[in-house]
């Protein structure tokens, strides 16, 4: 981690650099149905971060030796549009997307019936559109609702976001800052209105115990937030019938 | 045959029988464009210019990222441009990840082409320091959902997005750019815009959708400058095209260029 002594990221009073409580998210907004030729997707968006999520299938599973006569699988691919960082990013996968996706997989995967739908694959893309810390958990939790759009049987939404430390300080959704110049950056994914955890990575410079813990406590906060979100996002498109 | 090929194969039989009665499936006219949404600035804060358009359920966003670099040796004092674009899996069924494919290169060179042929970009401007310092002006077309005519969409959001570019200052002391700073415009010399005409049996239609577009033999993108001179043109599709059926598509693709710029100049105004 980058230690810069000319940018104060919490101040004495626990407030952080954008004015936030250290429990406190960004503006988060969902959105389910934004694409047409997908049959399922989701925009999601905290703060500057944008991530649009797109499902095609239950679909037939090419090449033919990776089919699986007892379950269908899932595929998941996380990409950055070159114009959603700062420094353009190269078009294709690199290896820190090759590793979301497969941590992204792993996290969605607990809760998708796949065995309903053996020789199948479900094909599950997480488009980051604009870039502002949090793009792995916010990817996740769009991917969750693009799969609830596409009618993927599930046993519930999988919901993320990152808690973090700035200073000594556990905080709830960092933002790029203070994923750059804080103390430690702690992504994680649950089963919504559980206790399940199915994603959970840590970058630090230093985390006690104690710490650990509570930044757990935090993430599950912000989870259970997100997952209010994500049930109104869903009730929105599919409460009423549409004339 | 998959389901989504059958339904296809239906729909092409339908918009065959429909144009020899001089119809359209969906009831427009063979030059008449679908709705159009332009949304300027799409990209709030990390491209220096960007831009949105959906044309019918086509959906694509070009975004333009300005860096510094060192110019090439034989144009010491020139800046870069450059086009690039993605056909991302998520836009449709038969998208595949991977490399740019032949189609998104095509489509990237036939944006590029109008571009620069139109003397739209002077990359003399772009120069900070010859021999050491110049802009670099990336387009990247971002496909987010494909129903057809890819090309007008893509040309109409380069445009947008070239003329909400700003130039980020340049920092002598660290060869960097203040992003922090809002810079100048991005100096622009004329205005590009292409339309394409697409050719089914005998007639030409314009801003097909997938189906239409699935079926065409033939298309034709003609870019013109603001005043209506063409600077750039690409055929496509397998069947030969006669002198008289390009002096006619060119001359429908110049009015709806005039249809589009309108529509273009009063999202800018707003």
């Amino acid at each position: 981690m980058v230690q810069d002594a000319d940018i104060t990221l919490i101040d004495d009073n626990g407030i952080r650099f954008d004015g936030r409580q250290t429990d406190e998210m960004r503006p988060v907004s969902m959105e389910v149905g934004v694409l047409h030729n997908a049959d399922g997707s989701a925009m999601v968006e905290i703060g500057k971060t944008r991530i649009l999520a797109a499902v095609y299938g239950p679909k037939e599973l090419h090449p033919q030796h990776l089919q699986d006569q007892t379950t269908g699988i899932l595929q998941v691919r996380y990409n950055m549009a070159p114009f959603s960082t700062e420094d353009r990013q190269k078009p294709g996968p690199n290896r820190r997307a090759s590793e979301i996706s497969l941590v992204a997989r792993k996290a969605l995967e607990p809760v998708v019936f796949l065995e309903e739908y053996p020789m199948t694959t479900v094909k599950v893309y997480i488009e980051v559109i604009e870039a502002d810390a949090s793009t792995r958990a916010t990817g996740i939790t769009a991917a969750s609702l693009a799969l609830a759009d596409a009618g993927i049987p599930m046993k519930g939404l999988i919901t993320a976001c990152a808690a973090g430390k700035v200073g000594d300080s556990i905080v709830l959704d960092v933002a790029s800052k203070e994923d750059s110049y804080g103390e430690a950056d702690v992504p994680l994914a649950m089963i919504g209105g559980t206790d399940d955890i199915t994603l959970l990575q840590i970058d630090s410079s230093g985390l006690t115990h104690e710490e650990l813990d509570e930044a757990l406590r935090m993430g599950k906060k912000g989870c259970e937030y997100l997952f209010e979100k994500q049930k109104e996002a869903l009730y929105r498109q599919y409460s009423q019938v549409i004339t | 045959m998959t389901k989504e090929e059958e339904i296809l194969q239906v729909n092409q039989e339908y918009i065959r029988r429909r144009m020899q009665q001089g119809e359209r499936k969906d009831g427009r006219a063979f030059d008449e464009l679908r709705e159009i949404t332009i949304t300027p600035n799409y990209i709030h804060e990390k491209a220096e210019g960007s831009c949105c358009v959906q044309l019918g359920n086509t959906k694509v966003i070009a975004g333009v990222k300005v860096n510094v670099g060192t110019p090439f040796p034989d144009v010491p004092d020139e800046g870069v441009l450059m086009v690039s674009a993605e056909h991302a899996p998520l836009a449709a069924s038969h998208f595949e990840a991977g490399p740019p494919g032949e189609n998104s290169i095509e489509l990237a060179r036939v944006v590029d082409r109008a571009i620069r042929e139109s003397g739209m970009i002077d990359t003399g401007t772009l120069c900070i320091a010859a021999g050491e310092a110049v802009y670099m002006v990336g387009i990247d077309i971002h496909v987010l959902d494909y129903d057809g005519n890819l090309i007008d969409a893509a040309a109409i959001a380069s445009l947008v997005a070239l003329l909400q570019t700003n130039l980020p200052p340049y920092d002598p002391e660290t060869g960097a750019l203040d992003r922090d700073s809002d810079g100048d415009a991005l100096p622009v010399q004329d205005k590009a815009l292409s339309i394409t005409g697409y050719v089914i049996d005998d007639g030409v239609i314009f801003d097909p959708d997938y189906a239409e577009e699935s079926i065409a033999d033939a298309r034709l993108t003609v870019g013109f400058k603001e005043d209506g001179t063409i600077c750039s043109v690409q055929k496509g599709g397998w069947k030969p095209l006669t002198r008289e059926q390009i002096t006619d598509i060119a001359q429908q693709c110049a009015q709806l260029n005039q249809t589009v710029r309108e529509k273009i100049k009063n999202v800018m105004a707003e």
